[in-house]
């Protein structure tokens, strides 16, 4: 048997952790984005910009 | 049938399918046992016993070594081989007595039933209990009989059996509470008589009807037992959460459970009792739920104690895949080992072995204050903050935010997004502000 490991409690965790959460804030925007780009276009649409930057996140998130 | 409960707390994926079910094995020793002299909270016990002593099943071979402290037994007969530090559950190396079993399980003379119920004085069962060994066994493993004790105002009017179980893949209290129904609800009478209290509750959570069932039906022989269905929720086991949802009763920042007049035991503990009382047995042997991805079988055993951790995952078939953590205990409180050398112990509930899949374990990234640790705290306390203190080593600020008042659940550190791990900084405060307390 090879070594095994030890630490402290808990020894079990949560699969819901910041990417998982972070999608969902995402999800939950994707009404507002889409009557956002229909009153006010691609260019005025602050949210887009919000969105463009959860995925940001998302990407450092996901490579730490 | 709304089951009661407390405020906060969590639902981690409970896995007691594999093992609820399985009726409990009773295992024989193995060759060689093993007595660490601390097997409770308290000062060590002191060996009474030589090496080539010939020893019996269920002799004393340590007394208490104080007020705090418990008993220890010979679970086996055989000889004593030798007194040595030897690697212990917690990490570290503790005195042992060594016994070599000689497979005959020859039970010491002074072995005998006491008097029937009715004759025992409480002053008597609080001795039987304390010259028995038990502690709680649950996971604490405080000394039963001071529990037992009535406090000098006599403020003591409920005693409850914590049947919650409600670390995940555990499940040998519940199947003590299915098959040794009788013990429990004799046990539970016992303490009640010791107390000099006629209320006595079993609390059971509502993942286990047919735990409840069972108990509903034998306690109507007994008078004053009610049977308690609690919502299924972690941690629902832990003392001072049980007595709020039996008795919506709060237990004080740093007070006992004494202090709210209820006292609580486990139910192994309970079972114990009345074994103790019945037949004289002290405590032996406990029953033990093996369990994880990576073992072969499920199990649950009755093991005596002292048998090492290495001989029950043998007895149930070995690992099936390379473990990576063993765990004695549940996966939220339990410790991990590092070799399974290590024997059983009063207060080993359960031996997991998992593989890393099922570990999953992770970097921890940022805190992005979620609160979800706040919410989930049983305590009220604010685990982010008291994590980022605990970076920064700034003991005074984390006890001024309650640190002591953690119970060490580890809800905070199961749900943290961020994989913060608040419970370890915790930790490592309350073992500092335990030593400048000792200074
Ligand atoms: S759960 Fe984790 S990320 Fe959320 S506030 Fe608590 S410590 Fe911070
Ligand atoms: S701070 Fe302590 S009591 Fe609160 S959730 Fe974390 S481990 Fe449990």
């Amino acid at each position: 048997m090879s070594l095994l490991k030890v630490s402290a409690p808990p020894h079990i965790s949560t699969k819901n952790d910041t990417n998982v959460i972070m999608l969902d804030v995402i999800i939950a925007l994707m009404p507002a984005l889409i009557v956002g780009l229909l009153f006010l276009g691609t260019e005025q649409c602050l949210l887009l910009q919000l969105v463009r930057f959860l995925l940001y996140w998302l990407n450092i998130c996901g490579q730490s | 049938m709304r089951g009661k409960t407390f405020k906060g707390g969590i639902h981690p994926p409970y896995n007691k399918q594999y093992s609820k079910d399985l009726p409990i094995e009773v295992l024989d020793g193995a060759k060689e046992m093993f007595y660490p002299l601390s097997q409770h909270i308290g000062a060590f016990a002191e060996p009474v016993v030589n090496v080539g002593d010939k020893v019996f099943c269920g002799q004393v071979i340590a007394k208490a070594g104080g007020f705090v402290s418990a008993n220890i037994h010979s679970s086996v007969s055989g000889t004593v081989t030798a007194i040595k530090p030897y690697p212990h559950p917690n990490g570290t190396e503790v005195m042992t007595i060594v016994v070599e079993n000689d497979g005959e399980y020859k039970v010491h003379e002074y072995i005998k039933p006491n008097k029937p119920l009715e004759q025992l004085t409480p002053a008597e069962i609080v001795d039987i209990v304390k010259e028995a060994g038990i502690v709680g066994m649950g996971g604490a493993t405080f000394p039963t009989y001071i529990k037992l004790m009535p406090p000098k105002d006599g403020a003591v009017d409920c005693v409850i059996v914590n049947g919650a179980e409600c670390e995940p893949y555990l499940s040998s209290d519940h199947r003590v509470l299915v098959e040794n129904t009788k013990g429990v609800l004799d046990g539970l009478k016992i303490a009640m008589k010791a107390l000099g209290v006629t209320t006595g509750y079993v609390a059971i959570e509502d993942n286990k009807p047919d735990a409840i069932e069972i108990m509903v039906q034998c306690a109507k022989e007994y008078e004053g037992i009610t049977v308690v269905p609690l919502k299924t929720k972690y941690p629902q086991g832990s003392e001072k959460h049980i007595i709020k949802a039996v008795t919506g009763r709060t237990v004080p920042s740093g007070g006992l459970p004494s202090s709210v007049g209820c006292v609580v035991i486990n139910t192994d503990t309970a079972n114990a009792i009345n074994t103790a009382v019945v037949t004289g047995m002290p405590l032996i042997s406990r029953v033990v739920t093996v369990g994880g991805d990576a073992i072969e079988n499920n199990k649950n055993y009755k093991v005596r104690i002292g048998t090492p951790v290495s001989f029950v995952i043998e007895c149930a078939g070995g690992f099936k895949k390379e473990p990576s953590k063993i765990i004695l205990g549940g996966p939220m409180m339990g410790t991990a080992v590092s070799n399974t050398d290590v024997p059983i112990i009063k207060g080993t509930g359960a031996i997991l072995s998992f593989t890393d899949e099922a570990l999953r374990e992770t970097a921890s990234s940022k805190c992005m204050r979620c609160g979800k640790c706040v919410e989930a705290c049983p305590m009220f306390l604010q685990p982010l903050l008291l994590g980022a203190y605990g970076k920064k080593d700034d003991i005074e600020k984390m006890k001024e935010l309650n640190v002591m008042d953690c119970i060490e659940c580890g809800a905070c550190s199961y749900l943290c997004p961020g994989h913060q791990n608040p419970l370890q900084y915790i930790r490592v405060a309350k073992l500092k502000i335990g030593k400048a307390g000792k200074k």
